[in-house]
């Protein structure tokens, strides 16, 4: 099929239009909340989501804070027993140190917009909980062991590259 | 407007194109290959990555996905079996553009399912497989050529696609740049030593950086200078190749010093759309010169002949 030629240079202008608005979305999610340019934001807000063109280019805007990265959890049975079990779902599986992982559990615990996620990986924990072990009821902590990084000339100081440290999540309570 | 639509329907080499094409085909495989072991963990109902949670986190917002619709376990293996299969056919080249809707839908699905695992190389696969699927398909290099030629298929094609993926890129390393640069340990050239002992590093124990500071400095300011002038370098004929080897002796490094291979691959096709005619009539000189150079070079006589030497 052969477009009339009177068409071509407006339909050739039509796309070159949609083409620059593409440039346009690409760039404009980029553009910073404070920012007066910032309303040229969320005409496009839709248009991103819908083509998945969302992004943001913040990887490794500065250094890593840990040397090293573990997650269990700390599991409390109604008579006071603590067990560690493995944080890895589904089947409480061992942290496998999957970089994709460890970005998970730090959105989780430290990143407000991960927050409604955690509540559900909580549900999902005691759910396996349950099926192991028959009942609910236990109390449930995420734990992070984490290697903090020192500063370099400590690190050059004594050899020593990081501190241990042990951050817990707050406590969630399972359902009977 | 005459410029504006001449900068979009310009000719274009269409094996430009298919090599993006090809290479954003080869890297979403290999990414597809690191998730595999983790499916159930990202994508499936029992998994690490809650639905509740997921519906709660992105209320409002338009975000589409097949995982939706099939949560269990089997269902996830078969979508990425399916999502293998076509990104095979999209590299070869074969139903291409079935094959491009798919892989887009296969990108777009897992990405909106999974939000919490994501990193930049995601937003890569992702914005690229959707241009792939509006640009013209390179079908001179594919099976479906081969299968059925036309006499258009080595044809000039509308550069349209291309322009959209160098604006990519372009948007990609100046918004690096834009959030790198004010930051403290950046400019003091200290990244570098701190990420070598860090949890992405491939060697954390190493204090080879920490202890020649002065290698990492120099390593941070190249870094930042490679990224503040690759899409500069890559957009003039001139300064293309400066350009190509700036970009790939920075992933080459990223790949093999951090944990983060899969994000160095899916680098290498957002390169393939500055490519023009020039470029490839010189890579394939290259390919073949070295190719028949090889072929010249003095076989053992048993070998040549096909004889035993004894």
């Amino acid at each position: 099929m052969t477009l009339p030629a009177a068409w071509v240079t407006p339909l050739k202008a039509f796309a070159s239009l949609l083409f620059l608005g593409h440039m346009a979305a690409t760039c404009a999610q980029a553009i910073p909340d404070q920012s007066a340019l910032r309303v040229l934001s969320p005409p496009f807000r839709h248009y991103d989501e819908l083509t998945g063109l969302w992004q943001t280019w913040d990887m490794f805007t500065t250094i890593p804070y840990f040397h090293d990265y573990d997650v269990d959890l700390q599991v409390t049975e109604a008579d006071g027993n603590v067990t560690r079990a493995g944080a890895l779902l589904p089947g409480l599986r061992t942290f496998d140190r999957a970089v994709r992982t460890e970005t998970l559990f730090m959105r989780y615990l430290y990143d407000p917009e991960f927050a409604p996620y955690l509540n559900g990986y909580i549900d999902n924990v005691c759910g396996e909980l349950r099926a192991r072990r028959g009942h609910g009821g236990q109390k449930v902590v995420v734990r992070e062991s984490c290697q903090r990084m020192r500063w370099l000339n400590q690190i050059r100081e004594d050899g020593n590259i990081a501190n241990p440290e042990d951050h817990l999540s707050k406590t969630f309570t399972c359902g009977g | 407007m005459k410029r504006v639509i001449a900068f979009f329907w310009g000719p274009a080499d269409p094996r430009a194109y298919a090599l993006v094409r090809i290479t954003l085909a080869v890297a979403a495989l290999v990414n597809l290959a690191d998730l595999w072991p983790h499916r159930y963990e990202y994508l499936a109902l029992g998994g690490m990555v809650p639905l509740d949670g997921l519906r709660r986190a992105t209320a409002g917002k338009l975000y589409g996905s097949i995982f939706y619709a099939v949560p269990s376990e089997a269902g996830v293996t078969a979508l990425f079996i399916g999502a293998a299969v076509a990104l095979v056919a999209l590299g070869l080249g074969w139903w291409t553009r079935v094959a491009a809707a798919l892989v887009f839908a296969w990108h777009l699905s897992y990405c909106h399912r999974a939000f919490p695992v994501l990193h930049g190389w995601d937003a890569i696969l992702r914005s690229y497989s959707l241009l792939v699927l509006v640009s013209p398909s390179g079908r001179v290099w594919s099976l479906d050529h081969i299968r059925r030629p036309r006499p258009d298929d080595a044809a000039d094609v509308p550069a349209y696609g291309l322009r959209m993926m160098q604006w990519q890129l372009f948007v990609l390393y100046f918004m690096t740049v834009w959030l790198k640069v004010p930051d403290s340990f950046w400019r003091s050239g200290q990244v570098l030593a701190y990420f070598s002992v860090s949890q992405y590093s491939r060697t954390p124990n190493s204090l080879f950086l920490v202890r020649h500071e002065w290698m990492s400095t120099i390593g941070t300011y190249l870094s930042m200078a490679a990224e503040a002038s690759i899409p500069w370098l890559l957009w003039s004929r001139r300064t293309r190749f400066l350009g190509m080897a700036a970009g790939f002796g920075l992933h080459f490094m990223i790949g093999t010093t951090a944990r983060l291979g899969v994000f160095s691959i899916c680098m290498i096709p957002p390169y393939m759309a500055y490519l023009e005619r020039g470029d490839i009539d010189w890579l394939i000189a290259l390919y073949r010169r070295a190719r028949s150079s090889i072929a010249r070079r003095p076989v053992p006589r048993a070998s040549a002949s096909g004889e035993r030497a004894d």
